[in-house]
């Protein structure tokens, strides 16, 4: 200190220091009602994330279980139906129970759609718009218009637009009757989604399309086939010197009747990268980066000879979502999301091959790079291990529009599906 | 995640960022001594806890303004908080200008060796402190622990110079007294 005969207070200094008053708890915990629920640190952690762990994991198999048994069952049913409409006898055109598999003229819309660029996420209209212009583009969808598109477009522009605006800190003196009460700091009374803001997560989604059978008669993976063996349109431009073959199985192979089709269609899977971002009032808007597979096979053979089918496609999509927390626990949180994703095949090959006794081996591939949209309205369920690691499960439907394209995927055979998206979340 | 190996920047830095286990965590850390410091100034208990309370919520919302300078700047920070706080409520509550009667302050400080004040123990001294009148008190307290000067005092407080002095004279005069007594006692 200042002099010498002052050095007992310089002992009173350093003793009080370092002391230290015992605390009630009361302070405590009107100081924890007035800012987020803590979440205790450390020590369950890992009991917590073990728990949740195996609980997504009995959800995923519960729920994986059921919508497989249920898959199966629709799955039969529709290649039943469809080998049945095959073997109709008469002038050789292909008839079909379901409308949208019908010949559709492709060119003129294919290059439309082909030239509705990936345009960012967050542009507010053109979204709307090209969301809107991929229905009139369908003539012979029978399904009207998703009533829940609209909405999914409004909310996602509504929520746009609230993500500019700063969230707004709401504040309330909890301290009436103090006797501090003469300053106004504003005491913030938050929910944790505004405290923190930014999460990124890795997700797998599982949609329930994945079919493996076998049935009586021929079947086609490809569209359009066109019996009178002209010109097939596909999705991309074919040069001249390409002979696009026929791809009738039934003329092909024959009698059908006796011939057999094994078709694959194997479980998309999805995997990506999300970035969420918190709103006020448990909103939160959603977009992210993802990849997925859609692949099939078709093999149909009789005494006559074989027809060979496969594509594979591989998608990238942006998604954008929109999400309401409704229930927010430390441990636990509860929300549902409705949104779209725009999916551009980046690369996409289809491949024919087939040979009889009369024919010689033809081989032939193309290029399917079809744009795909959906939408898609999930319930999610988060268990958070800690404040900033969760693991989330969110069992949804999804509908796919039609793409325009020729290939009959699994996409085009179930436009309204089941999926399971499991995944990580770390929120900062 | 969060264990107490957390640097004191670190803790500090996660705070600001409105990280609830940070801020729980500096609670742990902190909230003994600065409840002390409430104590020291406020004397009523109950009051105190208020303002450990009141003081808490506003460092967790003004962690935007601290600026991490090094060890101990954090609790130094913090601490000037409840300081503020702490003479706010005492200028409400206009307790800062009762005095002792004359008769009871002594004439001269008596010879207090630093043996004397670092060996009694801390509830002792704190008690010895809280029983001050509060303007002696707040004197010594700014004075003694915020290393404030005179001039600085009566700013702070809205006296003059020499009333800081005469007050602070005062406050140390009776502390040397019964921390004799104390000794002599025991």
């Amino acid at each position: 200190m200042r002099k010498d005969d002052e050095q007992w207070l310089n002992g009173i200094k350093n003793r009080l220091n370092q002391y230290e008053e015992p605390v009630p708890d009361s302070v405590w915990n009107s100081l924890q009602k007035e800012l987020d629920p803590v979440v205790v640190p450390g020590f369950f952690k890992w009991k917590r994330m073990a728990v949740a762990a195996s609980v997504a994991s009995l959800f995923l198999l519960g729920a994986g279980g059921w919508l497989l048994s249920l898959s199966d069952e629709d799955a039969l049913q529709e290649v039943r139906q469809y080998s049945e409409a095959i073997q109709t006898p008469a002038d050789g055109i292909l008839q079909s129970p379901n409308p949208s598999i019908d010949i559709v003229s492709q060119a003129g819309k294919d290059k439309q759609l082909a030239d509705v660029a990936v345009k960012p996420a967050f542009r507010k209209r053109p979204y709307a718009e090209e969301l809107k212009s991929a229905e009139p583009e369908e003539p012979l969808r029978t399904e009207e218009k998703m009533p829940q598109e609209t909405a999914v477009c409004d909310s996602v522009t509504t929520d746009e637009q609230a993500m500019r605006k700063q969230p707004e800190k709401k504040g309330m003196l909890a301290s009436a009757g103090r006797a501090s009460s003469g300053y106004t700091s504003a005491m913030p009374v938050r929910k944790k989604e505004n405290v923190q803001k930014w999460s990124v997560g890795v997700a797998y989604t599982n949609s329930m399309g994945g079919q493996h059978n076998t049935y009586q008669g021929a079947g086609t993976l490809a569209m359009n086939s066109n019996t009178s063996g002209g010109p097939l349109q596909s999705g991309s431009p074919v040069k001249q010197e390409q002979t696009i073959p026929q791809r009738a199985p039934q003329l092909i192979l024959g009698n059908v009747a006796e011939a057999k089709t094994e078709i694959n269609h194997k479980t998309p899977v999805t995997a990506g990268l999300s970035f969420r971002y918190q709103l006020p009032m448990g909103f939160a808007l959603e977009t992210g980066l993802n990849y997925t597979l859609l692949a099939s096979e078709l093999y149909a053979s009789n005494d006559k000879g074989y027809y060979k089918e496969s594509y594979r496609l591989h998608y990238l999509g942006i998604p954008l979502r929109a999400s309401w927390t409704f229930l927010n626990k430390p441990f636990l949180s509860l929300y549902v999301s409705a949104g779209g994703e725009l999916e551009k095949s980046l690369a996409g090959k289809y491949e024919l091959e087939y040979a009889t006794d009369e024919q010689e081996k033809v081989r032939w591939n193309d290029n399917v790079k079809p744009v795909q949209w959906s939408v898609q309205a999930a319930l999610g369920v988060q268990f958070n291990a800690t404040s900033h690691l969760g693991i989330f499960a969110e069992p949804g439907v999804v509908y796919y529009f039609d793409d325009g394209s020729n290939v009959q995927t699994i996409r085009k055979e179930k436009p309204l599906n089941f999926k399971l998206q499991l995944g990580v979340r770390w929120t900062y | 995640m969060l264990s107490k190996s957390l640097t004191e920047q670190e803790l500090a830095e996660r705070c600001r960022l409105q990280d609830n286990r940070a801020r729980k965590l500096l609670y742990e850390q902190y909230a003994g001594a600065m409840l002390a410091v409430c104590l020291r100034y406020v004397s009523d208990k109950e009051a105190s806890q208020d303002l450990l309370h009141d003081g808490f919520l506003k460092l967790f919302q003004s962690f935007d303004k601290f600026t991490y300078r090094g060890e101990g700047s954090l609790r130094a920070w913090m601490s000037r908080v409840f300081v503020n706080l702490s003479i706010e409520y005492l200028r409400k509550n206009d307790v800062l200008n009762q005095q002792l009667t004359l008769e009871d302050v002594p004439d001269s400080i008596a010879d207090v060796a630093l043996e004397e004040t670092s060996e009694i123990p801390q509830q002792v001294l704190m008690r010895f402190i809280q029983e001050l009148p509060a303007g002696y008190r707040t004197v010594f307290n700014l004075y003694v622990f915020e290393d404030k000067s005179h001039k600085e005092i009566a700013a702070l407080l809205g006296i003059n110079e020499k009333s800081s002095a005469s007050q602070l004279f005062r406050a140390k005069a009776v502390l040397a007294k019964r921390i004799k007594a104390y000794w002599e006692k025991n």
